[in-house]
């Protein structure tokens, strides 16, 4: 017998979902969707100040009297009346779910994809065989922004295969927010001999310097928290997939960090944020190399005069 | 990285036992999130909390990738397990069901102090003590 859930729906005032969660729980109930909120910015609102939706959803193995779970489940919630009186008289309905491979089911939306002539990045449960002078990355997602399905991620990486088929490849690097290391880890694998890569976000960190081991590229990435202020050194190519606003902000720092005739990579950049970050560019001793597009975004690559 | 942000979810789940089915399949797979990377993450997080509900918010990016931050269990919760008692009273004001002591008290004020409005520990027990109240549980001390 296929095993099915019962996703119940229920009227809960705000400062009662925690109470609610925990009281379902005691009757079988595997956990609570409490809010659920489209999202469209670069500024994440503070989690802590998500309110629960009007109707939250529980869910609960499909019992064999569905009837009689509803009754036990109005009782409990009207036995916490005393001290949220809005649940005297509980509201909910139920629908019944089909079970469904959660677990792996995610997975479809990470195939492996191919970058440039020669680097292939893919997940850890699809196995690949390397062929001819190809370059393969293993990442899976996770806690780090840069899975690479991304359009900023993706411009980046096609700016980066196009330097290393080119005459001189970069071979000191310099990726400012890398994320889950993506880009420094493309870098290595193409053939730089050096990446520092920096986050100031720790998880970041982590989840990238994790990354770096999966690939044995630790002995040619640093990962580091340092700010780009702390760190050292010149570069022939300074990666920045950050924001507009952050790119402009740390625009000297950059490139400061770049050596006479390294190039810079500026992504993270809304097409309409473009103009603007090449007015606050104008200032620095650089040449435009290249403007690419892709859906909204767009990447910007100079070279820094000899 | 720039990241873009998609999404929020909030879910009540037990400690230490995030796993693939609802709510968690449902809810992150629809948006592509990695769930074992999640359930692992989480179970990590709160394993030292067994039994109680930790609610979660789940911040899910462009990408797919996604960060998350847990909460402290809910006061209410946290007072029903000190005073060893099921539920609240169904009349407050008349009826008490339980009590529970003021260090107890201290303690879960100390533990919620991050999520609750409160600057000092003096107030964040002033709070907690309401919440007792309302839910039929005496004040000792």
């Amino acid at each position: 017998m296929t095993k099915k859930w019962l996703e119940m729906r229920l009227a809960v005032p705000d400062h009662a979902v925690d109470l609610v969660s925990q009281s379902l729980t005691e009757l079988g109930c595997t956990g609570v969707i409490a809010a659920e909120k489209s999202l469209d910015t670069f500024v994440a609102p503070a989690p802590e100040k998500l309110g629960n939706d009007p109707m939250v959803r529980a869910y609960f193995p499909y019992p064999e009297n569905p009837e009689q779970l509803c009754r036990i489940v109005s009782e409990q919630l009207s036995a916490l009346a005393g001290i949220y009186p809005e649940l005297a008289q509980p509201r909910f309905d139920y629908r019944e779910l089909a079970d469904h491979d959660w677990a792996s089911d995610w997975q479809q939306h990470f195939p492996p994809f191919k970058v440039g002539r020669r680097l292939l990045i893919h997940p850890s449960w699809i196995e690949h065989r390397v062929v001819g002078d190809e370059v393969v990355l293993t990442l899976d997602p996770g806690q780090a922004f840069g899975t690479g399905t991304h359009a900023t991620t993706g411009l980046c990486l096609d700016a980066l295969a196009e330097l290393f088929d080119g005459s001189k490849p970069p071979q000191r690097i310099l990726d400012v927010g890398t994320g889950s290391g993506i880009l420094a880890m493309a870098a290595a694998a193409l053939g730089a001999e050096t990446v520092m890569a920096c986050d100031i976000d720790e998880v970041s960190c982590q989840v990238a310097t994790d990354n770096v081991k999966q690939n044995n590229l630790t002995e040619k990435i640093c990962i580091t928290d340092s700010s780009l202020e702390e760190i050292p050194g010149s570069y022939d190519l300074v990666l920045a997939n950050i924001l507009a606003a952050e790119n402009l902000r740390l625009g000297s720092l950059l490139v400061e960090h770049l050596l006479p005739g390294g190039t810079l990579i500026l992504s993270g950049i809304l097409i309409e944020q473009e103009q603007q970050v090449l007015d606050g560019f104008a200032v620095y001793p650089l040449t435009l190399s290249a403007i690419n597009h892709r859906d909204e975004w767009t990447c910007i690559v100079y070279r820094r005069h000899e | 990285m720039a990241k873009k942000v998609v999404g929020q979810i909030k879910l009540q789940i037990p400690a230490g036992k995030a796993n693939p089915s609802p709510p968690v399949g449902p809810a992150l797979g629809q948006h592509g999130v990695n769930i074992m990377e999640f359930c692992k993450a989480y179970n990590a997080r709160t394993q030292d909390q067994d039994g109680l509900i930790i609610p979660v918010v789940i911040t899910v990016y462009a990408d797919r990738s996604f960060s998350f931050i847990t909460k402290t269990p809910p006061a209410a919760v946290l007072l029903l397990k000190a005073a060893k008692i099921a539920k609240g009273s169904g009349v407050p004001n008349k009826d008490k069901v339980g009590k529970v002591s003021k260090a107890q008290v201290e303690e879960i004020a100390k533990l919620k102090m991050s999520d609750l409005n409160a600057y000092t520990i003096e107030g964040a027990m002033r709070i907690i003590e309401g919440t007792a109240r309302s839910m039929g549980l005496e004040v000792e001390g």
